[in-house]
């Protein structure tokens, strides 16, 4: 058994080196510059935006707002993988099955593959900036929100499998992956427009617009970014009850996407 | 003698409304060279991948060397080898990179999987370009590849779809000789195809599948011999082709050439 993870942890690090130094052609070449610089300037700077937003609403007992911090992430982590398929190498659950793997090693597998995605990565990355501005903020709150966003980061990571595996058939298609990419390529441009768009409007009517969808969307609150965002903010209020029932909502989430995941790969692996 | 390696019962897949494979009993004893035969969309990828544990059946039972499949994923998958439709190999390795890691996964050790590793590459001829990318051989190499990696735990039954399909003569050459050399080591073979001179030339039984279902099975003499006595007023003299054998049990006539006059 560990010399199939260990086999397995080779072969991702080999094809890893190999893609880096394997660059077909000056456009192979510029679009991975671009992806590069897109993660690191872009995954670093959302990072010190993150950090400094929930200072910022911490510090100003603004609390119930973490949830606007949290929607983008959310919303990266589980639609980027499902892009990206476009631009990575195809997954098909028989380079693994055909192996004599228990379904315990491969469902164990199939996580550690969604440890590694960039999407995870940069994901906790911005959690993690998320609770040093929150502690910088309110040092009382650092063990709480750091449990909350734990938890929101499990759950993410466990409906990523989860949306991938479902989606998993349909995303090898050759025709799937190039919707997906033009699709990429069209938000990629979309967030170019986003920024002008809202500094058009001042400070304050962008605030309340925003104030009144966040407010209007129930749905938002009942998702988990809005109740990682909740179960802080009533910590924060020393409502501790509510903040600990949150949390446990937050881990029927995470146990939903597990039961549905470990279901979805238990069928593939039959 | 009659020890069975591989036995189903009842097998069916659906997708959705569409019935792939129907009740699919098939027994396929210890030893043999079998060809799984039908025309495309028949339905022999599907039970390939059933067969290998690659795709759950809706119903029925799979029997491998004994063990029921559902029950020992695992045990099967040990003593089994598969190159599945698509040959499921990891593009951005090397052959040698992609042959170390088959082994691994199918429990060698270290020095046992390089060392056949290096064999396997050098009887496939792949050997002379070390550095060379998977993504960058031609579909002749892949195929080679995969069987390589197929076989590298020594499997009891190597189940192949397709295998020479898009095959130079060359390389195709070196994958017969691989297939002779396991079933003299008492390997025993499954392979599908829709081409039946490769059928005819290799296997010494057959199963035929149309729509999904069986149609017909047993030794390629046993078929023959079935046709000719259902068509007694034919001729012959000449001994049938397994492709006329096919033609009469699948029913299958040839397209109208009539629609097709234009060309010429
Ligand atoms: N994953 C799938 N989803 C839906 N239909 C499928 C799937 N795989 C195969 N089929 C259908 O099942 C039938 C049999 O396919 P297949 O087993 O690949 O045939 P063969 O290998 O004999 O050409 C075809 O009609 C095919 O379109
Ligand atoms: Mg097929």
């Amino acid at each position: 058994m560990t010399g199939q993870f260990a086999a397995i942890a080779k072969m991702r690090a080999q094809l890893f080196v190999n893609s880096l130094f394997t660059v077909r052609g000056n456009v192979e070449l510029i679009s991975r510059i671009f992806v590069i610089l897109f993660f690191a300037i872009g995954g670093l700077g959302a990072a010190a935006g993150l950090g400094a937003g929930a200072w910022y609403l911490m510090s100003h007992h603004q609390e119930f707002w973490l949830a606007a911090l949290l929607w983008p992430v959310f919303l990266f982590w589980q639609l980027f993988p499902i892009l990206a398929t476009a631009f990575t190498e195809n997954l098909d659950s028989s380079n693994l099955l055909r192996f004599p793997l228990s379904f315990r090693d491969y469902f164990a597998i199939r996580m550690a593959y969604g440890l590694l995605d960039p999407a995870s990565v940069l994901g906790s990355l911005w959690l993690l900036s998320i609770v040093a501005g929150i502690a910088i903020a309110s040092p009382a709150l650092l063990v709480w929100s750091a449990l909350v966003m734990g938890v929101f980061a499990v759950s993410n990571l466990l409906l990523g499998r989860m949306l991938f595996a479902w989606l998993e058939r349909w995303l090898a298609q050759r025709r799937t992956r190039e919707i997906f990419s033009v699709i990429f390529f069209l938000l990629l441009i979309s967030f170019q427009f986003a920024g002008p768009l809202l500094n058009r409007y001042g400070e304050r009517s962008r605030r309340e617009v925003a104030g009144v969808t966040l407010q209007l969307t129930v749905v938002q609150r009942v998702l988990p970014p809005g109740i990682a965002a909740w179960s802080i903010a009533e910590m924060s209020a020393s409502r501790i009850p509510t903040a600990i029932a949150a949390l446990m909502i937050l881990l029927l989430y995470g146990a939903l996407f597990f039961v549905l995941l470990r279901s979805r790969l238990r069928k593939q692996y039959q | 003698m009659d020890r069975l390696a591989i036995s189903t019962r009842g097998l069916t897949r659906r997708f959705g409304k569409l019935t792939a494979v129907q009740d699919v009993n098939l027994p396929v004893a210890a030893g043999q060279f079998f060809g799984f035969l039908g025309p495309n969309g028949a339905g022999k990828s599907t039970t390939i991948r059933m067969l290998t544990g690659l795709l759950a059946p809706t119903a029925g039972s799979i029997e491998i060397l004994g063990l029921d499949l559902m029950a020992n994923p695992v045990e099967v998958k040990r003593q089994i080898g598969v190159v599945p439709e698509g040959m499921a190999l990891s593009g951005r390795l090397t052959g040698a990179e992609y042959l170390n890691f088959a082994g691994r996964m199918y429990g060698l050790d270290r020095d046992t999987a390089a060392k056949r590793t290096a064999e396997l590459l050098d009887f496939m001829d792949l050997a002379n370009q070390p550095k060379k990318l998977i993504t960058d051989y031609s579909h002749g190499m892949q195929k080679k590849l995969a069987l390589a990696a197929a076989v590298i735990h020594g499997p009891k039954i190597l189940f192949l779809d397709e295998p020479f399909e898009g095959v130079d003569a060359v390389a195709s050459g070196t994958l017969k000789a691989m297939l002779q050399r396991m079933i003299s080591r008492g390997a025993t073979i499954f392979l599908t195809s829709h081409v039946l001179e490769i059928v005819e030339r290799l296997c010494s039984h057959v199963a035929i599948i149309h729509e999904g279902r069986l149609v017909a099975q047993g030794s390629i003499a046993d078929l023959r011999a079935g046709v000719e006595a259902g068509n007694p007023e034919g001729n012959h003299k000449e001994k049938l082709t397994l492709e006329q054998i096919f033609l009469s049990i699948v029913g299958g006539e040839r397209p109208d050439l009539e629609e097709l006059s234009w060309l010429g």
